[in-house]
């Protein structure tokens, strides 16, 4: 489910950074103050877990398809889902930076869709009030059952319609959506069990995890829904902004369409049968480019190779 | 093994990181503004770009050959970045049947976008792997940090890339272990590798929990120590206006277009 950047657009790319990162410094904040000393070796050990698991595809029957652990739900359930966003927000960064997992400017969105969905929707709206206290197996199974099919269901629809936005790729909103949703609703459910298997274990640590319950101190914690509004809110203005200004072609469109021959008369390179077309002063020029950058590359390795030899 | 090529690879960026001559002295935040421009610039390219991309590809190239970084290692570790792009752009070829002239062919422009949309992800891939080669991870993270995230969250950052080596080593303590007590599928179950999993997590978090208490013990106080500049502030500051003027340039002229104009003549 990670994005890779050809997929966005700029406006789309850039207004899920604005998101995910005013969703970040608003969970940083809340922590700053709440987060124990011995939670930030704990948030380390388990991202490298998550980090780990996401490496392991497994098999969806009967679909052809294969899935990986998305871990958005177990961290919030482990440390609270400020920290649990904190510590997803860091698993897809490292995989996007050391692993080229997702891409820099998508990192906004995979944060979003694997992070704040789970974290913010799926843990307090179904997980916390299911499982209660946490007593009872069945009833903990049930809640991260359905919070983490709830989790991934709004995370893969949230690719969906992003990549509508972007549209960069032909896919049907509808056609995308079919083929995404039913998948990521298997995924869920092998979310759910493994999450509910892993809490069981790492709680019966004891006292040496500071996972109880919500990972922090033990103040009364502060409502989420100033997080979710901003979060959500900056995400909106965001693309409301990039819509308007997109109406009207930016400075280096209109630059291009100006210059381009095409626009100047018609007697350009691309035939007037054809609407879209490759000239072939275009692929001289490539041609040529590159050529000149094989052969800088050529002189640069000649030097180093010479200076080396000298020294 | 794979695990031991994993905890190989991911130390060597540490301990090697790249000596780029001249971009090593830049302050690392000055290269994540460049990758920024590079891939936003990337990305506003129209779907049909294909010839447009090749310049600013050629300057990441250009960029990798004065660092001494191979195109082809910076191209293997863009890959993995492929699969889904190649998924979700699969279908344009069938779906945008729009005619496309290429050497007096006509072919259906969805494979000139989905060839796009590739090459667009391998670019931008390579950018995010040639900003890690030359800053090296901890230098991205001191950008991060420096350019106004959160210091909790760059402590996490730095927290699960430490912990990563930690979980890697333990992993394989534990499995030569395994590997010799066992036999045949003896020893081999799910039971003893659920059980091994539980011991690796509970070392691990030992070990993690030694090294936060080292740290706490020198003064670390949750925030990276000092986000000075590496190198000259004027020079670092240059480099990504540098950058952002060039790829202004590579997307506001048809660049190609002129340079095939000096060998073909200029369109009547």
């Amino acid at each position: 489910m990670h994005m890779a950047d050809a997929l966005l657009s700029p406006a789309v790319g850039l207004s899920f950074w604005a998101g995910s990162a005013t969703t970040l410094a608003l969970c940083s904040r809340r922590l700053r103050d709440r987060l124990e000393d011995r939670a930030l070796p704990f948030m380390g050990v388990l991202g490298a877990f998550i980090f780990t698991a996401q490496l392991f595809n497994f098999i969806i029957p009967g679909t052809g398809s294969s899935g990986h652990l998305g871990g958005g739900l177990l961290l919030a359930i482990l440390l609270g889902p400020e920290a649990g966003f904190l510590v997803i927000a860091s698993v897809l960064a490292v995989q996007a930076f050391l692993f080229a997992d997702g891409g820099l400017v998508a990192l906004g969105c995979n944060i979003w869709n694997l992070g704040f969905y789970p974290c913010f929707i799926a843990y307090p709206l179904v997980y916390k009030p299911l499982a209660g206290k946490g007593e009872g197996r069945g009833r903990n199974l049930l809640a991260t059952l359905l919070a983490g099919v709830l989790g991934l269901q709004l995370g893969s629809i949230s690719v969906v319609a992003e990549t509508f936005l972007s549209g960069r790729v032909e896919l049907p909103f509808a056609t995308f959506a079919l083929l995404m949703q039913p998948i990521h609703f298997a995924i869920g459910i092998v979310e759910g069990l493994v999450t509910a298997g892993i809490v069981v274990s790492v709680n019966a640590l004891g006292p040496r995890s500071p996972a109880k319950g919500d990972g922090a101190s033990q103040r009364p914690r502060p409502s989420l829904i100033p997080i979710v509004f901003l979060g959500a809110a900056t995400i909106l203005v965001a693309l409301l902004l990039g819509s308007l200004a997109s109406t009207l072609p930016d400075g280096l469109e209109w630059a291009l369409e100006a210059s381009s021959p095409r626009a100047s008369g018609g007697t350009g390179p691309v035939p007037p049968a054809v609407g879209l077309g490759l000239s072939n002063r275009a692929l001289a020029g490539s041609a040529a480019l590159i050529g000149a950058t094989i052969l800088f590359d050529a002189v640069i390795k000649a030097a180093r190779s010479w200076k080396a030899r000298r020294s | 093994m794979r695990l031991e090529k994993a905890l190989y690879d991911l130390g060597r960026r540490d301990r090697h990181p790249r000596v780029v001559d001249g971009l090593q002295n830049l302050d690392a935040r000055a290269l994540v503004a460049a990758t920024a421009f590079f891939i936003l610039t990337l990305l506003s390219f129209p779907k049909y770009a294909i010839v447009e991309l090749i310049p600013p590809g050629l300057l990441l190239l250009i960029l990798a050959s004065l660092g001494d970084l191979s195109a082809s290692r910076l191209a293997l570790r863009s890959l993995p970045v492929l699969p889904f792009a190649a998924l979700l752009g699969a279908a344009n070829p069938l779906l945008d049947q729009e005619p496309y002239l290429i050497f007096s062919t006509t072919i259906a422009a969805g494979w000139v976008s989905y060839a796009s949309l590739l090459l667009k992800s391998l670019l931008a891939a390579a950018a995010a792997a040639f900003l890690v080669e030359v800053a090296g991870f901890p230098g991205v993270c001191r950008a991060l940090r420096g350019l106004g995230l959160p210091s909790l969250f760059v402590a996490s950052l730095l927290f699960l890339r430490r912990n990563l080596s930690i979980l890697l080593e333990e992993g394989l303590r534990l499995l030569r272990t395994r590997d010799q007590r066992s036999f045949g599928r003896h020893g081999r179950g799910i039971g003893v590798t659920s059980r091994i999993l539980g011991v690796l997590f509970v070392r691990t978090l030992d070990r993690a929990e030694r090294v936060h208490a080292a740290m706490l013990a020198r003064g670390f106080t949750g925030d990276l120590p000092g986000n000075k500049p590496a190198g000259k502030p004027a020079a670092s500051w240059l480099f990504p206006v540098l950058i952002a003027a060039i790829l202004a340039c590579l997307r506001l002229v048809p660049f190609t277009e002129l340079i095939g104009g000096l060998f073909l003549g200029a369109p009547p």
